[in-house]
């Protein structure tokens, strides 16, 4: 996909290569007797493919991916992993950093190595060489303190990036930062994308976002969620976030979300 | 400097659990210049009270306020006498004791409330009562229940402190971030690494806070505690003089095992801790 300048054609939920969602359905215990979040989902990320899910807020779509990554064992119906892939080969980036405080940038991702069985040395180098790829050589022996908000999202990333991910989740992660950094972080993931594509699930509620990052965008209603809509976004890369086309396509987006 | 013989137990001891680390911010500077403007005014207010005291002295008489250099005079001669040392080994040995035996209850008891929810139901509004009961109290019923012995008092000042340590721990517990253990599990982390490596350094600082507080408040009620039913230590000498009015003797019994004290209180703990804390201070910033 690298590659060619030209769409590439996305099957939706194709094959079984993809991260897969069966008929999911949840519900938050309320003293009312239970609030619906999801309604049924259906859904198939394939395999190296960048999908967006958008919706309006609290519509489940972060309970989608907590759902995936296994940090909610509580609904019904099935999620599939793509095959080989365990639980060890999902990454996430929360809308916060959520790193330690207490270690500094390059612990913070070697941390997460460390825990997945590599030695230290080569843990601390794979974390210096991720740092370096979201732009933050020399400030590897910094802590979460002294960095900006858009900085440690940036070593959020590296930490995802840096596990080298079967799928990446990715939850609001510009959500919290100014849009001029929340801009060039999108532009550097998206060209991190094109240079090694990982199989990427990216919620959010901004559909100029989702237009410019995805290959293919997932609309979901209100609460209980459910998927309106499934639409591939052919546009060509490098894009630019100001490109009419990119405009264009959020448009279309936001004609499901309101026609629901 | 009188302070040492009116700081009793009960003024101490229901003093609250400080907040994480307030004394810490002052933050220490660099330079050669900055450390002059550290040491320098401390060092004339030193000077400014011993002037103070030397005047109060002098002018309501030598019996009521003995004079530093009479003071000074009675502690070299009670080095001479040689049971300085002695006093201070053996209260030095009770304050380590009930030290740890107050930071074992606090940690048992502060994570049994704070991570339980039950237990933090049913038992969290004990901790205040037990932190509200009077020093005295714990004091004497020990000493009748465990005997004039050194397992009562040491008991006795674990009792007395802990509850202000236990406050801290539960504090610690309680400000855990569910969202870091959350994201250690999404990235595959197991769980005693979780516990090691992302739960424990959170609540650190907590349980640093509740060491030194413990620490700062025990040596004064190991203290009282030696004068209420001991027959050595610092405390017993204290009460000793304090029979004979011997005024000079008290405050030379005491002073130099407080600034023992304070050295630990001011030097290494608070070292220490802005070694082991470098990244919060660093966040302040």
């Amino acid at each position: 996909m690298s590659a060619s300048p030209a769409s590439t054609p996305v099957l939706p939920g194709s094959g079984s290569e993809a991260l897969t969602f069966e008929n999911v359905e949840k519900w938050f215990p309320t003293p009312e007797g239970g609030l619906q979040a999801l309604a049924g989902v259906s859904l198939a990320a394939p395999s190296r493919t960048f999908t967006a899910i958008v919706g309006p807020s609290g519509c489940g779509k972060s309970t989608l991916l907590h759902i995936a990554a296994g940090l909610d064992s509580q609904y019904t119906g099935r999620v599939i992993l793509p095959p080989g892939v365990t639980s060890r080969g999902l990454a996430y980036v929360f809308q916060a950093p959520r790193l330690l405080p207490w270690l500094t940038a390059e612990q913070n991702v070697s941390f997460v190595l460390e825990e997945r069985g590599q030695s230290r040395p080569q843990a601390r180098a794979a974390a210096r060489r991720s740092l370096d790829m979201v732009g933050l050589t020399g400030f590897e022996d910094r802590f979460p303190g002294q960095l900006s908000g858009g900085m440690q999202q940036r070593v959020a990333l590296a930490r995802a990036l840096a596990t080298d991910p079967d799928v990446l989740l990715m939850d609001e992660p510009f959500g919290s930062l100014d849009e001029i950094t929340a801009r060039r972080l999108r532009a550097e993931l998206l060209r991190l994308h094109e240079a090694s594509p990982h199989t990427v699930l990216f919620v959010t509620h901004n559909v100029t976002e989702a237009a410019f990052l995805a290959d293919r965008v997932v609309v979901m209603s209100a609460r209980p969620g459910r998927i309106v809509a499934e639409l591939p976004v052919n546009l060509a890369h490098p894009r630019d976030y100001d490109d009419p086309a990119v405009t264009q396509a959020a448009r279309e987006i936001v004609q499901y979300l309101e026609a629901d | 400097m009188s302070q040492v013989t009116v700081d009793t137990p009960e003024s101490t001891a229901i003093v609250d659990a400080p907040a994480a680390s307030p004394s810490s911010a002052g933050g220490t500077g660099g330079g050669s210049r900055s450390l002059v403007w550290l040491v320098l005014p401390r060092l004339l207010s030193v000077l400014l009270i011993f002037g103070l005291w030397a005047l109060a002295s002098a002018s309501v008489g030598t019996a009521v306020i003995p004079s530093p250099l009479r003071v000074w005079a009675a502690f070299q001669d009670a080095l001479g006498d040689g049971y300085i040392w002695r006093d201070m080994a053996v209260t030095s040995g009770r304050l380590v004791a009930a030290f740890a035996l107050a930071m074992v209850l606090a940690t048992t008891i502060g994570l049994a409330i704070g991570t339980i929810g039950w237990v933090g139901r049913m038992f969290d509004f004990w901790v205040t009562i037990a932190a509200a009961v009077p020093s005295l109290l714990y004091i004497v019923i020990a000493y009748l229940w465990l005997g004039l012995n050194d397992t009562a008092a040491i008991v006795a000042a674990a009792v007395v402190v802990a509850p202000s340590a236990t406050f801290n721990v539960i504090q610690g517990v309680r400000s855990i971030d569910p969202g870091l253990s959350e994201m250690a599990r999404a990235f595959g982390v197991s769980k005693l690494s979780v516990t090691r490596r992302v739960l424990f350094p959170q609540t650190l600082p907590y349980l640093f806070a509740a060491a030194r507080s413990c620490l700062a408040l025990t040596w004064k009620i190991v203290i009282f505690v030696e004068l209420m039913g001991r027959s050595s230590g610092v405390g017993y000498r204290i009460q000793y003089f304090y029979s004979l009015f011997n005024m000079e003797r008290v405050l030379a019994s005491a002073l130099p095992f407080m600034l023992v004290m304070l050295l630990v209180e001011l030097v290494v703990m608070r070292r220490l801790e802005q070694h082991l804390f470098r990244w919060r201070r660093e966040e302040a910033r």
